[in-house]
């Protein structure tokens, strides 16, 4: 039965607890917790699942090996694990790495994985004694041979291939400088098209990452943010049915098509206004585009602190 | 030739044009807004000048009072319930508050070009002028 969940996390048996311990648990009165809905931890579960994907991007490869060295060394330990229990350890480790970023905790892939196989033994829950130093020892060896390096997630960042993603994983990043983020940032910037960059320099500005920012890739995203954020002015004269008439036109169609009085309306007017007012818009379909890219970019980034900025306003 | 005749009516006549017009909501839609300026009366703009501003008494020279101006800016900075990077612009909107501490001004004035507000930036105290106006733009409504 206990093969079915995904972990068996140990609890201090009725001897372990202390007296005062033992009274709250006989005078306790079973009343339903007072279980609110909670945005902060929404947000946090909503980031830790996006970095989750991240990571079972970057590491599954080198994740498979590890499990099955390290259910085989298990085995040959006298801890037998089934076929289902190794399906489990793997998303286990991804779970609890990506949990440990969300939470702020410096702790490496390494022990990441660790702590999540030493809570996926479901001999455990049969009060089978689990030999931590045998565990131990399996979960080294299996490590050192799967090749999982320490260094993976910057080489991971260097070689992802879209911006969008690699501003993500540099953002999970603690050990990555200030400039080194900025770079990773003003690269992304350059590499995305109009809206697509928008969007990025509004969720960093939306998100703690900004903090991390030097002052001139700061200027550069605030200039961004400042044209999605600020209500735009268009005031031209055009000729009729010229190029820019007609690009007008095409905006004031996309822009009736959206839900009014949506945040999300203001935002991509905001958007398409100011890059028709700084000439950024050369045909109909650029804005088709920016709306796109602006679309695709928003979905996909997911930055720490966001969701907690947004509640608080 | 009448085709000929037909273009050349054309180009004698000015191509007609349009107007596009679209005005910006009187409210800010989105985030708020929170006006930064030295009021309006002041005129100083030497860092002595804005330390007697601020505290009052005798005039300092000048490298007491920018050492002693510059100490109190990133320690308004610290407590500053603002986020460590703001975007900065000169639109105003209705429903933009006005900051009115003195030395959260000279902070944030400090410490922002005309994009962007760094917390953490070093202080330029020569941007601390008379008659300069800034409008943060924060995602929450904050009191300064």
């Amino acid at each position: 039965m206990a093969d079915r969940f995904a972990f068996v996390v140990e609890v201090p048996s009725w001897e372990q607890l202390s007296d005062e311990e033992q009274g709250l648990v006989i005078s306790s009165q079973g009343t339903d917790a007072d279980i609110v809905p909670d945005p902060e931890l929404a947000g946090a579960i909503e980031y830790g699942r996006r970095l989750r994907g991240l990571l079972d991007t970057d590491h599954a490869e080198g994740l498979v090996i590890y499990v099955r060295l390290l259910i085989a060394l298990l085995g040959q330990a006298g801890l037998q694990l089934s076929p289902r229990r190794a399906g489990m350890i793997l998303r286990n480790i991804l779970a609890v790495h990506a949990a440990n970023r969300v939470l702020g905790f410096s702790v490496t892939f390494q022990n990441s994985a660790l702590l999540a196989v030493r809570s996926s033994v479901p001999q455990l829950a049969q009060g089978i004694k689990v030999d931590q130093v045998k565990l131990l020892a399996a979960h080294r060896e299996a490590w050192k041979a799967s090749q999982l390096e320490e260094g993976d997630a910057t080489i991971s960042i260097l070689t992802e291939r879209d911006p969008v993603r690699r501003v993500m994983k540099a953002s999970a990043l603690e050990s990555i400088s200030a400039s080194d983020f900025s770079s990773i940032v003003a690269d992304a910037l350059a590499a995305l098209p109009p809206g697509g960059r928008h969007a990025l320099a509004f969720n960093l500005f939306e998100s703690d990452a900004a903090s991390r920012l030097v002052a001139a890739v700061a200027e550069q995203c605030a200039e961004l943010y400042t044209m999605i954020a600020t209500a735009q002015e268009v005031h031209e004269s055009v000729g009729s049915r010229s190029v820019r008439h007609r690009i007008w036109q095409h905006i004031v169609k996309i822009l009736a098509q959206l839900a009014p009085d949506v945040q999300e309306t203001v935002l991509k007017s905001n958007l398409l206004c100011g890059l028709f007012s700084s000439d950024q818009l050369a045909v109909e379909e650029d804005a088709d585009r920016a709306i796109e890219a602006w679309e695709q970019a928003n979905s996909a980034l997911c930055l720490p602190g966001k969701q907690e900025r947004r509640n608080a306003a | 030739m009448k085709a000929q005749a037909s273009d050349l009516l054309h180009n004698m006549s000015a191509p007609a044009k349009t107007t596009i017009s679209l005005d910006a909501p009187a409210q800010r839609l989105f985030g708020f807004g929170i006006v930064i300026a030295l009021p309006e009366n002041c005129e100083a703009a030497r860092p002595s000048e804005l330390l007697q501003l601020l505290v009052g008494g005798k005039r300092q020279t000048a490298k007491v009072a920018e050492t002693e101006l510059h100490r109190r800016i990133q320690a308004r900075a610290i407590e500053l319930p603002l986020p460590p990077v703001a975007a900065a612009t000169a639109q105003t909107r209705n429903g933009d508050v006005e900051c009115t501490a003195l030395l959260t001004i000279m902070s944030v004035l400090a410490k922002s070009s005309s994009r962007v507000y760094l917390r953490d930036k070093e202080p330029n105290l020569a941007s601390i002028l008379p008659g300069r106006r800034l409008v943060l733009i924060v995602q929450k409504e904050i009191t300064l």
